[in-house]
């Protein structure tokens, strides 16, 4: 009943705050009264909905989705493999630190750029997403690799535990809070970049084409309409992420043994 | 017999253990008794293998379960969890896990993870992994501090009936009942 309560009382908290902010945008566009400089949210609504009926709207919106999501994948991923190796193997470490770094603090833009001489204007936007996530996912699977429980691992060690055992009962376990806060800032920082690179390299079919065009013509409403996909899109893929990951962080809940002793 | 041998362990300049040498009458339950910070924790880690930066030898012991002071469990799964995946899931070891959670009055918690049960309990859990593992030598560091008495006595006269003939038992301890109690031999450091 509680948590009954607790999601009515979330969800009118939602729809208040949500309401305020369509109002105030309705009154700045009203002020404007000019739709190229700020359509109403009617209008935009109404774009969308016309975008909608289309097929070629879901091709679009789903072929920067796979986009997206193949260079949040790939980045984890890679990210992952190359945390364990750098931890296990400190010549590593030294040589990819500082490309690391490098890839951390180049402009977004001037990677865009660059990486369209050279890869196909279709696969850029994944190529983006994945130089966005894969430094975030390393650093985080890096720290979390090097601060794994040095007790446990002394119990492992004592008790003989095989590689694999070590993985699978303390490295995994450990690790999960490290790999849930990489998704939680990966994934807002994924969207941001794919789409820009699709706005800069303008592939075939793509949202971020839809947006350039929406510049060129200057048809805001549809930019609007654009973007409002693109925000619908990525909390939908934070909201199956994220129930995924909650899952799994239920599965391995635990509190530290310092809480643990003072609760004592 | 466990021998050690001329054992030297410095902390910085600070001499922890001297040239300690001591032989170990295999089979026996030895208490390593002295004043706090004299390196009975640091002589414990030696033989468990965990510290290799002395000088000197430990010969003999065979395969090793400790029982660390600061407990060790891990903190991602459940009592009876913690013990399985130390200890192996056979039929057999199962038995014996869920005999020892019994005697040792855990039954009831065997489900709930270490941040759910008291510093005792966890204790207690720690003691049965290192006591379970099917080894020559166990070492357990300071096993029965925070016990209370009666839960003491239950654990040690387990400890005592289930001993197996020639395991060696090294164990740490300030308290004068545990050496009545537990020790066959006592050990000064």
């Amino acid at each position: 009943m509680r948590i009954m309560k607790k999601i009515i009382v979330k969800t009118i908290k939602a729809v208040l705050c949500a309401a305020f902010w369509i109002i105030l945008w309705h009154l700045a566009a009203m002020k404007v009264d000019l739709e190229v400089i700020l359509p109403s949210p009617a209008a935009v609504t109404f774009r969308l909905l016309e975008l909608m009926r289309d097929g070629e709207f879901y091709l679009t919106a789903f072929t920067s989705l796979l986009r997206v999501l193949t260079g949040i994948i790939a980045g984890v991923l890679i990210g992952c493999i190359c945390a364990v190796l750098t931890a296990n193997i400190s010549v590593l470490d030294t040589l990819l630190s500082p490309a690391i770094s490098v890839i951390k603090s180049v402009p977004v833009a001037s990677f865009i750029i660059l990486l369209m001489l050279w890869v196909d204007k279709n696969s850029l936007p994944a190529f983006i997403t994945f130089l966005i996530v894969f430094p975030l996912a390393w650093a985080n699977i890096s720290t979390g690799i090097k601060t794994a429980p040095k007790n446990l691992l002394e119990i492992a060690k004592v008790y003989k535990f095989d590689p694999m055992r070590k993985v699978l009962h303390i490295y995994i376990p450990s690790l999960i809070p490290f790999f849930i806060s990489t998704a939680k800032s990966a994934l807002g920082l994924a969207w941001k970049a794919g789409i820009a690179a699709e706005v800069l390299a303008v592939p075939a079919i793509a949202i971020g084409s839809e947006i350039y065009l929406s510049k060129n013509f200057f048809e805001t409403t549809d930019l609007f309409a654009w973007t409002i996909v693109t925000l619908v899109l990525s909390v939908m893929v934070e909201s199956l992420i994220g129930g995924l990951l909650s899952r799994l962080s239920r599965k391995y809940d635990y509190r530290s043994e310092e809480n643990e002793h003072a609760e004592n | 017999m466990p021998k050690i041998k001329a054992i030297t362990k410095k902390f910085s300049d600070i001499t922890v253990l001297d040239s300690f040498s001591a032989e170990i009458r295999k089979g026996s339950v030895t208490a390593l008794v002295s004043p706090s910070g004299k390196g009975k924790t640091t002589l414990l880690r030696i033989i468990a293998g965990l510290d290799k930066d002395f000088s000197g030898s430990v010969e003999d012991v065979g395969t090793i379960s400790y029982c660390p002071q600061d407990i060790s469990l891990f903190p991602w799964y459940s009592a009876e969890k913690n013990l399985t995946v130390v200890l192996g899931d056979s039929q057999k070891q199962k038995e014996d896990i869920r005999t020892a959670l019994e005697v040792f009055g855990l039954l009831d918690a065997a489900n709930k993870k270490p941040h759910e049960l008291s510093g005792g309990m966890c204790q207690r859990v720690a003691i049965i992994r290192a006591w379970l593992a099917n080894t020559d030598t166990v070492l357990l560091d300071e096993p029965f501090k925070g016990l209370d008495s009666e839960t003491k006595s239950s654990v040690i006269s387990y400890l005592k009936e289930t001993k197996k003939d020639g395991r060696t038992v090294i164990f740490t301890t300030h308290s004068e009942d545990e050496l009545t109690l537990f020790a066959d031999d006592i050990l000064k450091l």
